[in-house]
């Protein structure tokens, strides 16, 4: 005669059975064990990295996190700007004009997710660049602070040009 | 046993040997990072209530160094040292009488400073890896698999949230256990999570289409084997599971143990856990003891919530039955900040008293309201 806990016993062994045979049907997958452990992902004070990463051979030596790479926060301060600039594009009459150079007549009424849309691809465009500009500085072995300053004054101008759209 | 003694000494020669002769380090990293999880927690024993300010024990503070360094493409090395330091442990029992029982009013005297890991590893992209120190056992967490997102409150060892409090009957006298010290919730409930952390050699198998496999082997001549699982489908969810399994049946683990849990999490945010173990003990009078838990969640935006059940039976001697529920909601505020909240209502039925003139242990409530950072 099965009681109660038997039963419980043998639907969990089961369960666990059928929960393998059943995997064998899905795609493998990450799992880390969450119950006990460190909290995943990023930090208070270290960011995007989640630790505080003293050496790193890969991105060039001691303390690369401090050398310039844009943190979570000032990722999203990115991407708020360009949310609130690009309902700004979309309402004046000549929009954006990279959009209005290449669209017919109907096509030019963006809507703002377009904008929106169109702004990322602009920017992720001159991450590309600044990258492609970065790999060559590289090659010519300039200073960290000659480098830091080249960014800044790149991003000067990005503003500028914004303020410039701003006013228009 | 004398021969496991020789492959592990026969292991650790072979890892020395191929952390010496491989090439140069192609990549080095070193990193620090850490957390700090705080709480307040209230209870009532059924004669008295408290709030106490606690460190959350379900994932306790600590800080670790982790380092790693790659070879070829195919090998790895690395070390993790993590410590734990915690005043007033939401799970502290020390002493008769513990300290953050009801009714006590102080502090733990100077912080708690704990090994948790401190170890080192050799991985092999084909191989596996082989591990080297005190950290995680093959079967550590095989009972705890979960993707409710609510783990930082509530999981299968419910007891990491107010272990600390004791029972006490209708007339405040304490419930004693059969040493003679204080019976806490912590002694009741067990989700008998495989042998947690210990000084061992761990190998893990490479990942074969989502499974691998675990066994260590450490002091006492004791070892342990596990089997993991994880899956997902596109349009339809995640699916991780876990079995571990203890022979034991020697002086430092006389019994013999399983354990196994499954975590189901669907897209649309519902997930289902359910997790059993069980330890056969190898000592005369002692019967089997068993834990159930099951917990029912919803993951939407920054919010999971759960609801869970528990039921530990003989964890601490023969005729005790404990019962455990609990709601949680964790509120991820931020990538690196999360709040939550938590009760949990523990029930303990025991058939022999002790002292016998204690009746039976009343019920104890508990909420824990408390945040998590990592920093």
């Amino acid at each position: 005669m099965y009681n109660f806990q038997t039963i419980l016993n043998r639907l969990f062994w089961l369960s666990l059975v059928a929960a393998v045979v059943i995997s064998c049907g899905g795609k493998p997958a990450e799992y880390k064990q969450t119950a006990g452990e460190m909290k995943e992902g990023p930090g208070v004070l270290t960011g995007e990295e989640g630790a505080l990463v003293v050496y790193d051979s890969k991105r060039g030596g001691a303390f690369p996190q401090f050398r310039g790479k844009p943190s979570e926060e000032g990722s999203k301060e990115a991407s708020e700007k360009a949310d609130k600039a690009a309902p700004a594009a979309s309402d004046t009459s000549t929009g954006s004009p990279q959009i209005a150079a290449g669209q017919t007549s109907t096509e030019t009424q963006v809507t703002p997710e377009a904008a929106r849309e169109f702004q990322e691809f602009q920017e992720w465009k001159k991450e590309q660049q600044a990258f492609r500009e970065f790999q060559e500085w590289k090659k010519t072995s300039q200073g960290a602070a000659e480098y830091k300053e080249f960014l800044e004054w790149k991003e000067w101008k990005t503003y500028q040009e914004w303020k410039k759209q701003q006013g228009q | 046993m004398k021969k496991f003694s020789q492959i592990g000494l026969f292991t650790l020669t072979v890892t020395l040997t191929i952390l010496l002769i491989l090439p140069a380090a192609q990549a080095v990293d070193f990193k620090i990072s850490g957390q700090i999880n705080r709480a307040i927690l209230w209870g009532d024993n059924g004669n008295d209530n408290d709030v106490k300010f606690v460190d959350n024990e379900n994932s306790s503070t600590r800080f670790r160094f982790t380092g790693s360094n790659d070879f070829d493409e195919v090998w790895k090395a690395g070390i993790v040292w993590e410590v734990q330091m915690e005043s007033n442990s939401s799970v502290d029992t020390g002493g008769r009488n513990g300290v953050i029982d009801i009714g006590d009013n102080g502090d733990t005297s100077g912080v708690t400073f704990t090994e948790r890991k401190m170890e080192f590893y050799v991985a092999h992209k084909n191989w596996g890896r082989i591990t080297l120190g005190q950290g995680d056992t093959a079967t550590n967490g095989t009972s705890e698999v979960d993707l409710s997102g609510t783990t930082v409150v509530s999981y299968a060892s419910v007891s990491d949230m107010a272990g600390g409090f004791s029972f006490r009957d209708d007339d405040d006298n304490r419930i004693l256990t059969t040493g003679g010290n204080n019976t806490f919730i912590a002694n009741v409930f067990s989700d008998y999570d495989g042998l947690s952390r210990r000084d061992r050699i761990r190998y893990d198998t490479p990942k074969f289409w989502g499974f691998w496999a675990s066994t260590s082997y450490m002091n006492g001549q004791t070892y342990d084997v596990a089997l993991r699982s994880a899956h997902q489908w596109e349009n339809f969810g995640k699916l991780a599971a876990a079995f571990g399994y203890v022979p034991g049946d020697n002086q430092r683990d006389p019994y013999k143990q399983f354990s196994g849990s499954i975590s189901f999490l669907h897209n649309s945010g519902l997930n289902l856990t359910i997790s059993h173990a069980f330890r056969n003990f190898d000592s005369n009078g002692r019967n089997t003891a068993h834990n159930y838990y099951g917990k029912l969640g919803y993951k939407v935006g920054k919010w999971a919530f759960s609801v869970d059940g528990d039921r530990s039976d003989r964890v601490d001697q023969n005729g005790d039955e404990a019962t455990s529920f609990g709601g949680a909601a964790v509120w991820n505020v931020w990538e690196s900040v999360q709040f939550y909240g938590c009760y949990r209502w523990h029930k303990l039925d025991r058939d022999n008293q002790n002292p016998a003139n204690t009746s039976d242990p009343e019920n104890i409530s508990a909420v824990m309201i408390g945040g998590r950072v990592k920093f």
